[in-house]
């Protein structure tokens, strides 16, 4: 899921520690502008969606509607992953709004063919599958696709070097990414933004097939935490619609809890006593 | 209606209760939230069995309630506590505000290969569509019928679970020491089919029913082995007790639930993007294990194979064949009782069909269920509608269309009770 962001170089940053930080920042910034648009995305990829090993964050998810009017979700989220841009699992609490308090999804994603996703309904002790083939469907309701939640992997786009623009007061490297199958995906393309010394996606525009912008992704802040500079509020906005949905993660930890075995049907009945 | 809460089930319940007050004392905190909701079902048919029924109301809306549902909940390292009940006022019925526990449950997180879970609760498994083959927990029929929310189809048992992991390999052990039987329309609310009489009635002619006496030897036992292969799900299933329906008769013109124990097995997997299922069950009828008995039901073996497929934009359909098929079905064709009714095939089908779309943001979820049964000539519609006004208000709108050739088939014996609900939900 989107919610743990990794910014650091895989062995050098926790090595090293705190002082090799700076340096390591330089390191990657040198990096970055060796790399073909293939690799950045690829490193960008990698740092986003599986920083460290696994964490857990607390997830406030704020959708506003053109008229203003909020709705209001809060889960916690566990993250274990398998393989580094490979297999992970996710486990999702909810505990608001009240209606949805105490149900649990569980979601092994899978990095080659559909992910598999249980939801469990606590008051009708149901464990209900998902069909989840379609990773471009809506995100509990909100702007976010499955598919920007659990990441799309980049060797299914091209990826290509379309300019360098100063963008809250730094030099960002756009990669324009191009579905190769056009039909498993939402958007024509994608435009990104990538921070070159911390290797964030800091914002992100959808394209339709007539050029149109149709959803505008931004990072609107971000914290260290256990030396991983982290998105800690995101936003994506609908622009057709009007309709946007803000993320903020809370309580950020990259301890991983739970081993890959433990997402079970256990674990979707039982939530971890750190959450309940 | 039936004494619903008796000594034993209140002995039962006073001690999970007193157990769970004691787990809140010793945790940090009580977690309490719930909703309020009126739920208005109105019928859409003259249902002319209900008119002679002992309340004027009955004949206008088959259900008509107010109700404010408490959830408290509070855990410790080991152990969690959860509390749900409702306080309700049926104005359907003319009844007086009642409080129902729904849930009052102890959860002890006893080892790392152990669970267990004791108290009243709800318990749900198998892999059906509102279609239970190897579930065989208790149901809510008339809940279902007449607008409630879908939760309100399981209908809460004291139980106490054992669960038992290894691996991937889970292990449940159920045992409710009180058997209880589906609650099914019996004429108030509902109009139902009185086999004795042979025709559609309402609650003065509905039949008796006998339940069984709550003695140790009258438990229901359940048991599940389960486990994953791949993205395979599978599962092992067994059961000893009753009939969840009064499908036994007395010579006494009663009613009353046969002896049954049952076993079975189930699989599910996604397959190309379509999620499939597999579940199948014998029921042994163990009191006529020849067939030849024309007051109990016959052993039977039920099957069902479902598919699933979302067609992306928030667009999932799916689809269920049901067959059940009645062992020593020559014996028991010729002891059938014509009563109102022809003799059910050998092998019965029935299909179902969901479609449901959301939209708008997921605001507005539209949503078709419907069961049609092939052999059996009759069929039950469910359209919904369910428009989200903010995070705390919810307004639902659906319909139970139900109706069938004949007046002793699955849903035939509840025609003329279609009806239209309305309910509206406010969480806190």
């Amino acid at each position: 899921m989107r919610h743990t962001i990794k910014n650091r170089l895989k062995a050098g940053i926790l090595l090293l520690g705190s002082t090799a930080l700076i340096a390591g920042f330089f390191g990657a910034q040198v990096l970055a502008n060796e790399l073909s648009a293939t690799e950045l995305m690829n490193k960008v990829h990698k740092r986003y969606y599986y920083a460290a090993d696994g964490g857990k964050a607390h997830v406030k998810m704020t959708l506003t509607d053109k008229r203003n009017r909020t709705r209001v979700r809060e889960f916690w989220m566990l993250r274990t992953d398998i393989e580094d841009m490979g297999d992970q699992n996710y486990y999702v609490y909810f505990t608001k709004p009240s209606d949805v308090r105490r149900t649990t999804v569980l979601t092994l994603k899978h990095a080659n063919g559909d992910d598999d996703r249980w939801l469990y309904v606590p008051s009708v002790d149901l464990v209900k599958r998902i069909a989840s083939d379609n990773k471009q469907e809506s995100f509990v309701g909100s702007d976010f696709t499955y598919e920007d939640v659990s990441g799309r992997l980049p060797i299914l786009d091209k990826h290509e070097y379309i300019g360098e623009e100063e963008y809250n007061g730094a030099e960002m490297k756009i990669v324009k990414s191009t579905p190769l199958n056009p039909k498993k995906s939402d958007y024509a393309y994608r435009k990104t933004w990538v921070n070159p010394t911390n290797l964030l996606p800091v914002k992100e525009e959808y394209y339709n097939a007539k050029d149109k912008l149709i959803r505008v992704f931004t990072i609107d802040k971000v914290e260290t935490i256990e030396g991983i500079p982290t998105a800690v509020t995101r936003t994506m906005k609908n622009t057709k619609k009007k309709h946007t949905t803000t993320i903020e993660f809370r309580e950020v930890t990259f301890d991983v809890e739970l081993k890959p075995g433990d997402y079970n049907e256990r674990l979707l009945k039982n939530p971890p006593r750190s959450l309940r | 209606m039936r004494n619903y809460i008796n000594k034993t089930k209140t002995t039962f319940l006073a001690v999970t209760v007193s157990l769970g007050l004691l787990a809140t004392s010793t945790s940090a905190e009580v977690y309490i939230d719930g909703f309020s909701e009126v739920t208005h079902a109105l019928r859409v048919e003259r249902n002319v069995a209900l008119d002679g029924g002992k309340s004027f109301q009955n004949r206008d809306y088959p259900r008509g309630d107010a109700r404010t549902q408490l959830r408290l909940s509070g855990s410790s390292d080991r152990e969690e506590f959860f509390i749900r009940m409702d306080f309700l006022s049926d104005y359907a019925l003319k009844k007086d505000v009642s409080i129902e526990i729904r849930e009052a449950y102890l959860k002890l997180y006893v080892a790392k290969w152990m669970d267990v879970k004791v108290g009243r609760q709800v318990a749900t498994w198998g892999t059906g569509d509102l279609v239970f083959v190897n579930d065989l927990f208790a149901k809510d029929w008339v809940a279902f019928f007449t607008g409630q929310e879908l939760s309100y189809l399981k209908r809460p048992q004291d139980l106490a679970r054992l669960s038992f992991f290894k691996g991937g390999t889970t292990f449940e052990f159920l045992v409710a020491p009180n058997y209880t039987m589906d609650n099914l329309p019996t004429g108030e609310r509902l109009s139902t089919f009185n086999p004795f009489l042979g025709r559609t009635v309402g609650a003065i002619d509905a039949p008796g029913v006998v339940e069984p006496a709550n003695t140790l030897g009258n438990a229901e036992l359940f048991a599940r082995i389960s486990g994953y292969r791949g993205s395979a799900e599978w599962a092992l299933y067994a059961y000893r007790g009753f009939y969840g329906q009064p499908l036994g008769a007395t010579a006494d013109t009663m009613l009353f639930a046969p002896r049954m124990s049952s076993i079975g097995a189930s699989l599910r997997s996604s397959v190309k993007g379509v999620l499939v299922n597999l579940e199948g069950a014998l029921y042994n009828s163990e009191s006529d294990s020849k067939g030849t008995n024309p007051s109990l039901p016959n052993t039977s073996i039920r099957g069902l194979f479902g598919a699933e497929k979302s067609l992306g934009n928030d667009l999932s359909v799916s689809g269920q064949w049901i067959g059940d098929l009645i062992t020593d079905y020559d014996a028991f064709a010729a002891a059938f009782v014509n009563n109102g009714g022809s003799v059910p095939d050998e092998l019965r089908h029935t299909v179902t069909i969901r479609i449901s779309k959301l939209l708008w943001y997921q605001t507005l979820k539209l949503s078709f269920f419907g069961f049609w049964g092939i052999s059996d000539e009759d069929y039950y519609l469910r359209p919904s509608l369910e428009y989200t006004f903010s995070d705390n208000l919810k307004i639902s709108l659906g319909a139970n269309w139900i109706d069938g050739d004949q007046a002793n088939t699955m849903f035939g014996q509840f025609q003329d009770n279609s009806n239209a609900y309305l309910r509206m939900r406010r969480s806190f």
